[in-house]
């Protein structure tokens, strides 16, 4: 084999290694896409069918205009998520900006066992801090309320958040700040105006990963709501299964919404995430 | 432009003492460089006058002001840095108007003074570039524009060259001197290059374990040295520093260096020896006070070549003297000597130094 058909050979089975694994990832998510418009009817013939032979919405109609009372509808779950995520993401940054700075410029005492403190939150599953939380809400009288649930979601947003904006402002040199300070700014002043500035993808990365985070979040949200006008999307999806019904069509066509608001948003940030994630955590 | 004070300012980093009791007095339009190896306060010391490091004892004055509480921004001070610190986000024409925004001067003057500084510097053209596009010469170019458009009281300048290639600090160097008489400007610059200190400075201050231990014109540390230390520092090569003690042999004083006992032959030594607290000193002689001379030439000393170290102008050579490694001129460039080959050297006694063994200070 000469030098050319071994790099050919080589592209290829790298090229047929990546399409499978792609296939793999993906399949799932075709089949929901596609089971979502499918008639009730045809989602269960065999063998199945990738294409639907009469595609319909009428699984979209219905989880918009819900004909049962109890079910809210999934413009009510679609705007709790949206709001609940978006203020979760911009409550997780006004909190981790300053902490991951402090973190990253100022010793003080205690340092390092408060920083282990914020990433040892890792190493417990969320569902020990479920029950104390719920205490906690109901005392502060925070059960089905957005403000309950945007609190709760800084316990597992937070760690991620501090720890990878500290990574950025470890790679911005102090002389920055020290020459802003003598050019005229005051200690924050230099923060916001040379240092903020300069973590802008950072501050994507985070954000966008505090979004997905509380987007997907299930447990807690299923625990601190009670009413169907305060369920978020992934509580909303169990409600399709009943003691007496699954409803497939509804839950695909649901799902189908709510996976594409991350798929776009992941789109748009991709390379910004990359980036932040390889510059915080390489010393350059 | 202003003089600057340092009265007795001490920095503590837990119990070790970073800056020991500086005091120094900077006049208007001087150029003063902090020298001393890493670790020796220096550093720490123009942050303290900057104001980005507090003092836990002492005063510092810019002018008539005792400047000790204030923030950096109202010390009316410029400063450059190692790695220049340029804004990355900003190009280089708002890296220049920044200190100007911030100190909200009009837009039209703060436009003439960033034309002028960049006129000076040769950088009209690359006004509209970021940073990053820029070579390391000219961010060094830009760092000291952003510097001049403020037309401070005082210039700091913290180890400005280091970063550069050795060809481009050496024209640096050149450049920053110039400009400095150019503005007429007071100048404190900190580096760990003595040839830099050397160079570019009217007053040293050479700086060890966070105390001054001289403060005076290049000459003035190159020929009179107050301690073991400075002779060391400064100088290239560095002093030879010899152990040797002060024996009595048939009624006269002489130094032994190792197996080496040498008989001075002028009063002047003979003087130093005599102000000697101890029998123990250093002699200090640098490369050129000690000569090679023909073999037998009365009072020469006997030793072998070490190495011998050629670098175009002038040949170095390496040979032992009282088990010290002394280097030393040699008089003819092309000289070649082998390892072993026979050396008979002739002190010059007129620039020999004697340290005190203890405490490093000079006898005069």
């Amino acid at each position: 084999m000469t030098r050319k058909q071994r790099k050919a050979l080589h592209a290829t089975v790298v090229y047929a290694l990546i399409i499978l694994l792609c296939l793999f990832a993906l399949m799932p998510l075709l089949w929901m896409a596609s089971t979502s418009f499918k008639t009730s009817s045809e989602q269960f013939v065999s063998p199945p069918r990738w294409i639907p032979q009469n595609p319909t919405l009428e699984h979209y109609a219905k989880i918009f205009f819900p004909t049962r009372i109890s079910s809210g509808s999934f413009q009510i779950y679609f705007f709790n998520s949206l709001f609940i995520s978006f203020m979760t993401t911009i409550l997780a940054l006004i909190v981790a900006l300053p902490a991951s700075y402090a973190f990253s410029r100022f010793s003080f005492p205690g340092k390092d066992a408060a920083y282990f403190a914020v990433l040892g939150r890792n190493m417990f599953p969320l569902i020990v801090f479920l029950i104390p939380l719920f205490s906690l809400m109901r005392i502060l009288g925070w059960i089905n309320t957005y403000t309950g649930l945007i609190v709760a979601y800084m316990t597992f947003t937070l760690p991620l958040a501090i720890w990878l904006l500290k990574g950025f402002f470890d790679g911005i040199p102090t002389e920055l700040e020290k020459a802003g300070r003598i050019d005229g700014c005051t200690r924050f002043g230099a923060f916001m105006r040379l240092i903020v500035p300069l973590t802008a993808s950072g501050m994507t990365a985070a954000g966008v990963n505090t979004f997905i985070q509380a987007w997907n979040e299930y447990g807690f949200a299923r625990q601190l709501t009670e009413s169907a006008s305060m369920r978020t999307i992934p509580v909303g999806l169990a409600y399709f299964f009943t003691e007496n019904t699954s409803d497939w069509g509804g839950l695909m066509a649901s799902a189908f919404l709510f996976s594409v608001p991350v798929v776009i948003l992941f789109m748009i940030i991709q390379r910004f995430f990359i980036a932040a994630l390889t510059q915080g955590a390489v010393k350059q | 432009m202003a003089e600057v004070s340092l009265k007795n300012i001490v920095k503590l980093y837990g119990d070790v003492r970073a800056v020991d009791g500086v005091s120094l007095d900077i006049h208007d339009k001087e150029f003063v460089t902090l020298v001393g190896p890493s670790g020796c306060g220096k550093t720490t010391t123009l942050h303290m006058i900057a104001g980005l490091i507090e003092l836990d004892g002492g005063d510092i004055l810019i002018g008539k002001n005792n400047v000790s509480e204030l923030d950096p921004k109202d010390r009316d001070i410029a400063m450059v840095f190692q790695n220049y610190a340029l804004y990355p986000h900003k190009s280089v024409r708002d890296n220049l108007m920044f200190p100007l925004r911030m100190r909200k001067i009009d837009k039209t003057t703060a436009e003439q003074r960033v034309s002028r500084a960049s006129k000076i510097l040769s950088i009209e053209q690359l006004l509209e570039r970021k940073p990053k596009q820029l070579s390391g010469g000219q961010q060094q170019r830009v760092a000291l524009g952003r510097a001049i458009v403020r037309d401070p009281a005082v210039f700091l300048m913290d180890e400005p060259l280091s970063n550069l290639d050795a060809k481009l600090r050496v024209q640096m160097r050149t450049e920053i001197k110039h400009l400095q008489q150019e503005l007429q400007a007071t100048m404190i610059y900190v580096t760990h290059d003595q040839i830099e200190a050397m160079t570019m400075s009217d007053r040293i201050a050479v700086m060890d374990k966070g105390k001054v231990q001289q403060f005076g014109s290049p000459d003035e540390l190159f020929n009179r040295p107050n301690n073991v230390f400075v002779a060391g520092f400064i100088g290239n090569p560095p002093m030879n520093l010899i152990p040797a003690q002060i024996v009595s042999e048939g009624g006269s004083k002489k130094l032994r260096m190792g197996q080496i006992t040498y008989a001075p032959q002028t009063g002047r030594v003979h003087d130093l020896m005599n102000k000697a607290a101890g029998e123990k000193v250093i002699v200090g002689l640098r490369n050129t006070a000690i000569q090679m001379v023909a073999p037998g030439t009365a009072g020469s000393i006997l030793t072998e070549v070490y190495t011998v170290e050629p670098t175009g102008d002038v040949t170095y050579v390496q040979t032992n003297i009282g088990d010290k490694m002394c280097t030393i001129s040699s008089p003819d460039v092309a000289y070649r000597g082998r390892l072993g080959d026979p050396l008979s050297l002739r002190i010059d006694e007129t620039r020999l130094y004697l340290f005190d063994d203890l405490s490093g200070k000079a006898i005069w």
